[in-house]
């Protein structure tokens, strides 16, 4: 088989003690990121681009995804002994894993979390490994209005799978795009939009922006809301009984195919895989009733999805280039700063790149349940960490690292900039996600854009003529009708809400 | 003003330029004391990153120190050479130039920040590099490149050519060719010789001229067919593949990829970096690998790879202005 011949040589790569230590690392600080409420993913990987630079690149990459998907295990943690989701995607978990600590079953609680999370993630580690290799032959027949096409289909579909208005929605990436074409025309060398600032000339530094509007913004917004005492359940036996197994197992097989499924989507992730797994097993359970008071269904399905869509999100983004979410924007950006292209050369050209992340997920899965079940009062503890200290040390880690990058004063400014806009946007109903995406792929749509038009000598009928863009620009555009029309978008709004 | 006072001064000044020479031949003789960095214009995995790769672990064991290379694709490599021409000339930060950076994109790019001689410090050659001329035998059927001419002066403008580029050597080296052969296609450019080589593959261009390494592998495969060498005798690796030449008398179009510094770097450690390239391109085993891709060795002193690239930008220039060729 020549799929295990190729996960084998990812271990090897993975194995190496360099990539070991990069992957805990990574999984360890993903799990403090995950426990402690108020500061996410996106803002850690935001905050730890400019250290990347340092790093050979399969290490640096290795290292971001552990942090993303060792969110999902720290997140569920907090969420099941405290009631304050870690990160949002275990939001869904404070409703019947706190319910479960109550009773007295914390500890069956988060050994169904971190099995089940682990069973996800090894069945997503195969998916990814089996359907990237069709998907990369798919996408080596695209021309340049087909990646034209599918880029805005990312775009409009990130924005209507998202939570929040449509519209806000829509105007934040606009917002994003015209940011991404700040700088150096990349054909003909001439400058724009930089208002004679010398230091835009290059563009908006990507990694100050992100820090700025993740980073900083959530450091304001967390100071401007406070969290009382957290009072801590305690935790009893790991193990679940007979009757908790018999009811998790099933709901974990359910919460992984759901949460693989809405992972691959674009503007799909861990946080819509949550929540849909939390809403379908409910539907579907002889005892709804129970769902809110404890059941073992409630925790398990959206624990299982959320990881397994944690790591299908990188589906899209290694095959075709497209990231799906946030995190998967930087990610794009972390391979960027190494002068990696993602896309469908990527597994040709650097297969140890890519074979030794495929490798390291299930290596980083394994570390996590070893890291979050015995060692779980040592995080629990972590809670107690004085956030005004804290919240010190990640503005100075923030300004080192915004300078670093090109040794310029001018990108700490620009981060302190965006840092305050990351503020104020969710103040006015508007989420930085969509903006960053946006930001991303301005040059990619531009490229392709231009280059599709000089390929048809101006006609703009070139986008209606490539069968594969014109699918996706049909598509993108029954996308916004659907929403827009009232009924669905009501629909639309009670399943956010749920 | 007193004369004792004028000596002086003039002593003081004696001083500054002592110390300053001094201060000069002391940092030649540390250098390298830390990683230097070489700056690439185009991404990962272009013609111009195999040989770097090729040659960075040699560098590194004789220099005793680590090269990063970081990549600024963009505007024909442009944005890469102004970083460097604007970097302090410390002897740590250099650009991996070609024959088109440094000698097509001075005439062909009306504004640029900086001057491609007077801006750097020249180092060394290290390779000459053949462009072949491929194409994609699905989309253009020629066996040989009579045949290629003959079907495109059936269908004016009708086909694209890519590129690794604006002003990259594969795009001049192909409008030279398209007025040489009296035909005409639209140059469609891509960031770096991947990009530009899948779009190939799929048929969004119909040919290109390709640096020899980055199409050996489709050459052997047989997606992709060579059609003819730019250099003026055949290649060794390849000796089946005639060249250009034989079709189009007198037609050659090569390039070569070599380190500049920023303008001002010490002599010394010029001289230093270029005798440790002298010693990586003596080396018989990174020859054999460099000739397994079908490049050649490219030695020069400093001076010599100066007058080089003065040679090199006044002939582009006639290509530039005989073609038409502008950036789009």
């Amino acid at each position: 088989m020549e799929l295990f011949g190729q996960l084998a040589f990812g271990f090897e790569q993975a194995l190496t003690p360099q990539n070991l230590l990069f992957c805990f690392i990574g999984a360890l600080i993903g799990t403090l990121v995950g426990v402690l409420p108020g500061l996410g993913p996106v803002a850690t990987i935001a905050m730890l681009l400019p250290i990347t630079f340092t790093l050979p690149p399969v290490a640096a990459l290795i290292m971001l995804a552990g942090l993303y998907y060792g969110a999902q295990y720290g997140g569920s943690t907090t969420a099941i002994l405290v009631n304050i989701p870690g990160e949002s995607s275990s939001v869904v978990t404070c409703l019947d894993g706190h319910a479960m600590a109550r009773r007295g079953r914390a500890g069956a609680a988060l050994a169904i979390a971190a099995l089940g999370s682990f069973f996800a993630g090894t069945v997503a580690t195969f998916i990814i490994a089996i359907f990237s290799g069709p998907l990369v032959w798919i996408a080596s027949t695209f021309q340049s209005p087909d990646y034209f096409g599918l880029m805005i289909f990312g775009l409009i579909a990130a924005v209507v799978l998202a939570q929040g208005s449509v519209v806000r929605s829509i105007v934040m990436v606009l917002v994003g795009l015209m940011l991404g074409l700040v700088g150096t025309d990349i054909t003909t060398g001439q400058s724009r939009f930089t208002f004679g600032i010398p230091q835009l000339s290059e563009g908006i530094s990507f990694v100050a922006l992100a820090m700025g509007l993740f980073g900083v913004g959530e450091v304001i917004a967390n100071l401007a809301r406070t969290f009382g005492k957290p009072e801590v359940q305690p935790v009893t036996s790991l193990w679940p009984n007979r009757e908790e197994a018999r009811r998790a197992t099933p709901a974990v097989l359910r919460g992984t195919v759901i949460g693989s499924l809405l992972g691959v989507l674009p503007g799909g992730g861990a946080l819509i895989a949550s929540f849909g797994a939390y809403v379908i097993e409910k539907k579907w359970s002889r005892r709804p009733e129970e769902f809110g008071n404890g059941a073992v269904e409630g925790v398990a399905a959206p624990e299982a999805a959320n990881n397994a869509g944690a790591q299908t999100s990188f589906i899209p983004l290694l095959t075709l280039g497209l990231p799906s979410n946030a995190v998967m924007a930087l990610m794009l950006a972390a391979m960027t700063i190494h002068g990696i292209v993602p896309g469908p050369k990527l597994m040709v050209e650097r297969p140890d790149l890519f074979w030794a992340m495929i490798a390291s997920m299930w290596i980083g899965n394994l570390m996590l349940v070893i890291i979050n079940l015995p060692l779980i009062r040592i995080w629990v503890m972590l809670l107690n960490v004085p956030y005004r200290w804290l919240y010190l040390a990640i503005l100075v880690f923030c300004c080192i690292g915004a300078y670093s990058v090109n040794n310029s004063t001018f990108d700490v400014m620009v981060m302190a900039l965006f840092g305050v806009v990351g503020y104020l946007l969710p103040k006015i109903g508007c989420e930085p996600a969509p903006l960053i995406l946006g930001v991303i792929l301005a040059p990619h749509i531009e490229e392709n854009f231009r280059r599709s038009l000089v390929v048809s000598r101006g006609s703009w009928w070139i986008f209606l003529e490539r069968p594969v863009c014109a699918g996706f620009l049909l598509v993108s555009v029954l996308f916004m009708i659907a929403v827009l029309l009232p009924a669905i978008s009501k629909g639309r709004e009670e399943a956010f809400r749920e | 003003m007193s004369v004792s006072r004028f000596a002086s001064l003039g002593r003081i000044g004696l001083a500054v330029v002592a110390s300053a020479l001094f201060c000069g031949s002391a940092a030649a003789q540390s250098w390298p004391s830390k990683p230097i960095t070489i700056v690439q214009g185009f991404p990962a995995g272009s013609g111009i990153d195999i040989i770097a790769r090729i040659i960075q672990e040699p560098l590194e064991k004789t220099l005793g120190t680590t090269i990063i290379y970081d990549y600024k694709a963009g505007a024909g490599g442009n944005l890469a050479s102004e970083l460097v021409a604007k970097a302090a000339p410390d002897g740590y930060t250099y650009v991996f130039g070609t024959a088109g950076t440094h000698g097509i994109n001075a005439s062909l790019y009306k504004k640029l920040s900086f001057d491609v001689e007077a801006d750097f410090t020249p180092v060394a050659p290290v390779v000459d590099v053949p462009n072949v001329l491929t194409v994609n035998p699905k989309v253009i059927d020629a066996k040989d490149v009579k045949e290629f001419i003959e079907i495109l002066k059936k269908q004016p403008g009708k086909q694209n050519y890519g590129s690794s580029g604006n002003g990259a050597s594969t795009h001049l080296g192909f409008a030279q060719f398209n007025v040489a052969a009296g035909i005409d296609l639209v140059h469609i450019p891509y960031k770096g010789s991947p990009a530009a080589i899948q779009a190939m593959l799929n048929g969004e261009t119909c040919c290109q001229f390709a640096q020899l390494q980055t199409v050996l592998g489709q050459h052997k495969a047989g997606t992709l067919r060579l059609l003819g060498m730019s250099t003026s005798k055949r290649v060794p690796l390849l000796p089946e593949i005639p060249t250009i030449g034989e079709t189009l008398p007198g037609f050659e179009s090569v390039t070569w990829y070599g380190i500049l510094g920023p303008k001002g770097v010490d002599p010394a450690i010029v001289a230093k970096f270029n005798a440790t390239i002298k010693t990586v391109l003596d080396n018989k085993e990174i020859v054999a690998k460099l000739a397994g891709i079908g490049n050649a060795v490219r030695y020069e002193t400093p001076e010599q790879f100066k007058a080089t690239i003065k040679k090199d930008r006044a002939q582009w220039a006639e290509v530039v202005k005989k073609s038409g060729a502008t950036v789009d």
